[in-house]
């Protein structure tokens, strides 16, 4: 009786579409599901289906749970009318998980169904399968879809074909019995079932593309006589998946998928057989020859002249088609080049990313300069994202194999800092790295880097943007490491402790602090005359004056080395003995610091009687 | 493989969602979040490919269609191309079309186990399994007969 006036799966759209707002919504949603928690457990099966349909729409469209009503679920699957069952199926299909443990009870559910008379019965049987398969499932199941296989009907045939696919992923034992029978579908009359075969026989390959190399003759036919493109398409890409197991299959095939490619007018074919012979056909003039006039035709098709007509999906794909021809066909990057390029400027962000992928795979260290000058252009009028990509790319080219394609450091480290000033710039730890490495790495450089790192700290216009933070860390270590480099050392201390430092980072403060270390040490050692004795007394004044409260710092390591720097200035004023002790670390700060191999660990002995 | 359908309207609301692997309801409702974002931002001449590795995985892509108030977003890996996949958005919304008469928004919202229909007689356990507008109508109308 209480279910006279339960609401319909309409009713329920309707409620909630006349809710304005999200809260209103969320309530009503709430309100239903208490609703529907009754009506499910009714005995009636109409009420029971609608509660059921109304929970899956719940489900899928406002990310309801309904794990807790499974065995409803179930209960509904098993109803003997055909649109309850549907509801049944549709919600199990989409709620239905491996740990759902009511699936111990519907596989004799399932077998019934799967061999029902009604065509569409058996294909929701197979089409729920296809989703919700478990190891057990299938073992129990395989030979009913066998069965089906072998169905006068089409409709049945075809989708038992793909289901096969999960049967043989879920229970790859089954592969052994049922091999046979998924290849004996490549023979089928009707094109559907055939398609949907190389589409299994693709899926599987693509895991494990050897055991379907016996197939090659089949497929081959199918290559030389099908018409049908979405089974050309599917073909085309499990050869590509075969060629690479034996360079005689990709000779035999070049002639009829250059004939597919000049026959067909569907796009989507040619761009796949362009993808296929990047992948084995590379040697062969004559099917490359033949790739690369098709994908011009192709990017001449996605320029209509004036912007007006470009087809931008054209433009996206064919340049990335232009990306896997490159290795073999370069010249249709120069040919195109001004269109590529221009395409970093494109409004839409796929196509600048094709562009710039294509552009970066065409890097040599004779074009080097160019290239990074063509993409710090676009970047300095790019918005963030783009802008970061280029960047990002800039720096992760020209480190690539330990800086293998840069002829001249110098002309480096000033992109390194021009790079810093972009706009949108948010590279910082891969700056600071890269800006430590070389210094490391390149002596010849170290002057260019100290002036780079003294240019840094004292304009501190740059320091707003919080990506320049790291920038600065590797700034204040240069200066203090190549302390003999660097100029105006008193400049520099004042730079480094100037009151906007404070605001950085405890982890930057202390690499300043370290490196107003180094500086004093080296300056006060050197100190021979006496104006140069007022001007190291000028820099302790500095520090005193500047540093002091970051003795106090929250930061331990802050609180420690501006201790350790007090501690110095002490040492340094209390005369007696102290020329010859700062002698001393200055010498050990002046031994230059080289980088470690990352295989150095495993060069060193383990000493005998140490246990790892 | 097709790894998702979505039909969501342009306020990112969804109308329809199937996902081929297996997800939380809570994940799911994550990921049209996201998918929404990634195309709410694209303009109508742009391409109808979205580079969707942050949202599915390495090398998957969105293909869509932006029909009226609607987006048609079918989700897929390397394994299947993306110009047939266009295409099969077409036939998609062309059967949609057929069994709804001029079909609309409103026709996705109220006809939820029928809008499923279709796409099953499409795609099936995220494998296309029928490309033919005129059999699809067919099977379709004989289940709601």
């Amino acid at each position: 009786m209480d279910y006279l006036f339960q609401r319909s799966l309409d009713d329920l759209v309707k409620g909630l579409r006349s809710q304005a707002a999200a809260s209103g919504e969320s309530r009503y949603v709430a309100k239903a599901l208490e609703e529907i928690r009754k009506e499910i457990k009714a005995t009636d099966p109409h009420i029971k289906a609608a509660a059921v349909h109304k929970l899956a729409y719940l489900n899928a469209l406002h990310g309801v749970d309904m794990a807790w009503a499974a065995f409803q679920v179930v209960e509904v699957m098993s109803m003997p009318k055909f649109s309850h069952k549907k509801i049944g199926y549709l919600a199990a299909s989409q709620s239905f998980t491996d740990s759902t443990d009511v699936l111990l009870l519907i596989t004799n559910l399932l077998k019934k169904d799967l061999s029902s008379k009604n065509e569409f019965e058996a294909g929701m049987a197979l089409e729920c399968l296809s989703r919700i398969a478990t190891p057990d499932l299938v073992r129990d199941l395989t030979q009913d879809v066998l069965t089906m296989l072998g169905s006068s009907k089409l409709y049945i045939r075809k989708k038992a074909t793909l289901v096969l696919f999960k049967v043989f992923s879920k229970h790859p034992e089954s592969i052994r019995v049922a091999f046979k029978r998924l290849v004996e579908k490549l023979d089928d009359r009707d094109s559907q079932v055939v398609a949907a075969c190389v589409s299994v026989l693709h899926e599987l390959a693509r895991q494990d593309p050897q055991p379907y190399l016996l197939l090659a003759p089949e497929l081959y036919r199918l290559l030389v006589e099908s018409t049908n493109n979405w089974l050309l398409i599917k073909l085309v890409k499990l050869f590509a998946l075969l060629m690479p197991l034996e360079p005689r299959l990709a000779k035999k095939i070049a002639e009829p998928l250059c004939e597919q490619m000049r026959r067909t007018s569907a796009k989507s074919l040619v761009l796949e057989c362009i993808r296929t012979i990047t992948v084995g056909l590379l040697d062969n003039t004559e099917v490359v020859e033949l790739a690369a006039g098709k994908l011009q035709e192709i990017l001449a098709a996605s320029h209509g002249g004036d912007g007006e007509d470009d087809d931008p999906n054209l433009k996206y794909l064919g340049l990335q088609a232009v990306l896997d021809l490159l290795p073999v066909y370069p010249q249709l990057v120069t040919q195109s080049k001004s269109v590529i390029i221009s395409c970093l400027n494109d409004v839409d962000p796929s196509v600048q990313m094709a562009s710039l992928r294509l552009i970066v795979s065409m890097v040599s260290d004779s074009n080097l300069a160019d290239t990074v000058q063509i993409l710090m252009r676009y970047a300095l009028s790019a918005e963030k994202i783009f802008c970061n990509e280029l960047l990002s790319s800039i720096l992760s080219t020209c480190s690539r194999s330990f800086y293998e394609l840069v002829t001249d450091f110098s002309w480096y480290v000033g992109v390194l800092g021009e790079l810093v000033r972009v706009p949108n710039f948010e590279q910082g730890k891969e700056v600071e790295r890269q800006l430590v490495d070389i210094g490391l790495r390149v002596e010849s450089v170290r002057k260019d880097l100290s002036r780079l790192a003294r240019d840094f700290l004292i304009d501190s216009s740059t320091w707003e943007n919080s990506h320049i933070h790291r920038v600065l860390a590797a700034a204040a270590w240069i200066a203090g490491e190549y302390v003999e480099l660097a100029g105006d050392l008193f400049e520099i201390v004042e730079a480094l402790l100037q009151p906007r430092m404070k605001k950085l980072p405890p982890s930057v403060q202390a690499v300043f602090l370290q490196a107003v270390l180094k500086i004093l040490v080296h300056f006060a050692s050197a100190a021979a005359t006496a104006v140069d004795a007022e001007v190291v007394d000028k820099m302790v004044t500095l520090i005193r004056e500047n540093a002091g409260s970051l003795q106090s710092h929250v930061d331990t390591e802050v609180q420690e080395r501006a201790s350790n720097l007090f501690g110095l200035i002490s040492f340094i004023e209390d005369e007696a003995g102290s020329g010859e002790m700062l002698a001393g670390i200055r010498e050990a700060f002046a031994k230059d610091l080289g980088p470690v191999s990352q295989f150095s660990q495993q060069r060193v002995v383990v000493p005998d009687g140490l246990e790892l | 493989m097709i790894d998702a359908v979505l039909v969501m309207n342009t306020q990112g609301k969804p109308r329809l969602a199937k996902f081929y692997k297996s997800l939380s309801p809570v994940k799911q409702q994550e990921i049209v979040r996201k998918v929404y974002s990634g195309l709410s931002s694209r303009a109508e001449h742009f391409c109808n490919f979205v580079e969707a590795d942050e949202i599915f995985g390495a090398r998957t892509k969105l293909v869509y269609k932006h029909f009226a108030t609607l987006y048609f977003v079918f989700v897929i890996d390397s394994g299947e191309s993306e110009l047939g996949i266009l295409d099969l958005i077409q036939v998609f919304v062309e059967t949609l079309d057929s069994i709804f008469k001029n079909v609309c928004e409103l026709d996705i919202v109220f006809n939820f186990n029928k809008v499923n229909t279709v796409l099953d007689e499409i795609v099936m356990g995220g494998q296309v399994v029928e490309t033919n507008s005129t059999e699809i109508v067919k099977s379709v109308q004989e289940i709601f007969k």
